[in-house]
């Protein structure tokens, strides 16, 4: 039994919609994050199907997963160090310190 | 060969004072580096404007050079420069100065690709350059809880929209078995609903990143706190996204469909924008409501672009060489305001930037009335730039039939260049405005230096009746 491209289209189309949900419904900064994953990872597949049913010679099929994969991880780096510095400036203001030599001090 | 290298010359002029920004930033004077940046985007920007006259097109696969982008990539350079002469005059306040401005220019760079490409693998990448370093920069700015969190808030929603437009182009590409404009326009009409459903996907998470970044102007969007970065970020990035959709959307997509969403969400936006100037009185809300009117005006100028005849199936039709000979001067004239739009929101952030933080010196009598003019080019005053380019677009706009959209748009900028001036005036004649004056007059007339508020206020103010008076001297006579 062969899977044809409309299975994996459904699929990625069913990873997006929950990627979408968690994107907009949760309110913790890391499920939204993990949610934008989802949603990457649903792209991909799309990408990566339509690659293999359709245009199997088409060399940009094989480039856009790698800057698309690139990205998502890019947007997750940069949004668990706000994360990070967040809580971090959060926690030293706790304590009752200002925190690293002048950090917030402008 | 070479004529395919000559077109990066400027992306390599402003990647040579990167290494030494990022990696000498913390030991360098911040000025220093800003004045070696400034340098590279002059030379970014005449190299640019010239490369179209070097370049072999026949090389140039993913990018084009014609007189369009050409002149949007200098654009560019330029309103990159005017924010590095304002970080070397005055510095950009925040630590690790330096580093910042290696991001801008990471973020001008990518811009210079985004507003030349016509491939989408290439204008995905590009787009992703010139907008995470700006979102970057806005958290580099403060280290505040709240303003941490505004950016992350900002940078996810960004990160959506990006992933929204993502799922369109492949789609896009899925249907059509192309990246490039070329290979889309051709194929599009043979992709059904679902290709015409990719191109709405992908313009409307484009759209909504591009208003997001001029959301980042806004106080309540838990950013503002940091007003040099918000006028790059609603600048530089801003107009680059708004010449790659202008661009996008003349010469790949041809759906039907498509035009008649982007004219329902031109008078949405148009609407929201109004309420939010009528409400507001602070000069940044009035911003982040003339950001919205404006997103209104590129909606109803990406509009007309589209090319194709009115009808009401989803379906894409085959694209014309006539209708592309049509689209091109609308093109140029949706370039030309989003340029002018651009350079008063700059000029305006930057004089916000330097009242920031230091109480109630918005009253600054020249300030105060340079804010003004600056306010009132946004709203679409005459003679300012911001009337010039929003005639020349409403013009488009009526030659392609849109004769109500274009009563819509004219009557949106009286009712809010009313309300922009009445707020200026209001300040102006405020007790608090009066006690600054006094105050002044008895201390000086504030910091001094070769870019002292004084003149700066008046140089921004001059130059936005001097760029729309330049634009109506060119177009109208």
């Amino acid at each position: 039994m062969s899977v044809g491209p409309g299975a994996f289209l459904a699929l990625a189309a069913v990873l997006f919609a929950a990627g979408l949900y968690g994107a907009v419904a949760r309110r913790g900064p890391l499920a939204v994050l993990m949610s934008l994953q989802m949603m990457a990872i649903a792209v991909n597949l799309n990408i990566v199907t339509f690659t293999r049913f359709v245009t199997p010679a088409e060399q940009a099929g094989k480039l856009l997963p790698v800057f698309s994969l690139t990205v998502a991880v890019l947007h997750l780096g940069l949004g668990v160090a706000l994360v990070s510095g967040a809580s971090r400036r959060a926690r030293s203001v706790q304590r009752g310190s200002a925190g690293p030599a002048g950090a917030g001090e402008r | 060969m070479m004529g395919g290298f000559t077109q990066f010359v400027p992306e390599a002029a402003l990647l040579v004072p990167v290494p030494v920004a990022l990696l000498l930033g913390s030991r360098l004077r911040e000025r220093w580096i800003a004045w070696l940046a400034m340098i590279s985007c002059g030379v970014a920007g005449v190299s640019a404007w010239y490369a179209p006259t070097m370049l072999d097109q026949a090389s140039a696969v993913t990018t084009t050079l014609d007189t369009t982008a050409g002149a949007a990539r200098l654009a560019i350079c330029v309103l990159a420069a005017l924010w590095l002469a304002w970080v070397a005059a005055r510095g950009a306040g925040a630590e690790r100065s330096g580093e910042a401005v290696g991001l801008a220019l990471l973020s001008t760079l990518g811009g210079l690709l985004l507003a030349s490409a016509t491939d989408l693998v290439v204008a995905f990448v590009a787009m992703e350059l010139t907008v995470l370093p700006a979102y970057v920069l806005l958290g580099y700015s403060r280290h505040d809880v709240p303003v941490l969190k505004g950016v992350l808030k900002q940078m996810t929603r960004s990160a959506l929209a990006s992933m929204i437009a993502l799922y369109g182009i492949s789609f896009l590409y899925g249907l059509t078995g192309a990246t490039s404009f070329e290979g889309i326009a051709t194929s599009l009409p043979e992709a059904g609903p679902l290709g015409a459903t990719g191109a709405i996907l992908a313009v409307g998470g484009l759209l909504a990143r591009l208003t997001l970044l001029y959301r980042c102007a806004s106080a309540r969007s838990g950013v503002a706190g940091s007003s040099v970065f918000t006028a790059f970020v609603a600048s530089v990035p801003a107009f680059s996204m708004s010449v790659f959709l202008a661009q996008f959307l003349s010469q790949a997509l041809t759906v039907r469909s498509l035009q008649t969403i982007l004219v329902a969400g031109a008078v949405f936006c148009l609407a929201v924008g109004l309420y939010v100037i009528v409400r507001e009185q602070e000069p940044r809300e009035l911003l982040a409501g003339a950001g919205t009117v404006h997103i209104g005006f590129l909606m109803a100028g990406l509009a007309v672009l589209v090319a194709a005849s009115p009808g009401s199936s989803i379906d894409a039709v085959p694209v014309q060489v006539s209708q592309l000979a049509v689209v091109a001067p609308r093109v140029d004239a949706l370039v030309i305001y989003a340029f002018t739009y651009s350079i008063a929101a700059l000029a305006l952030g930057l004089l916000l930037a330097g009242t920031e933080g230091e109480g109630p010196r918005y009253g600054r009598r020249l300030a105060m009335r340079a804010a003004a003019v600056l306010l009132a080019s946004l709203a679409g005053v005459p003679p300012l730039a911001g009337f010039a380019g929003r005639w020349l677009l409403l013009r488009s706009v009526h030659e392609a039939g849109f004769g109500w959209l274009v009563a819509t748009g004219v009557a949106v900028s009286i009712v809010s260049a009313w309300y922009v001036v009445r707020a200026a005036l209001s300040r102006a004649g405020s007790a608090e405005a009066q006690a600054t004056a006094e105050e002044e007059r008895i201390t000086g007339s504030g910091p001094g230096g070769w870019l002292s508020e004084d003149r700066l206020s008046l140089s921004l103010a001059v130059s936005a009746v001097l760029v729309g008076g330049a634009v109506l001297w060119v177009f109208w006579f």
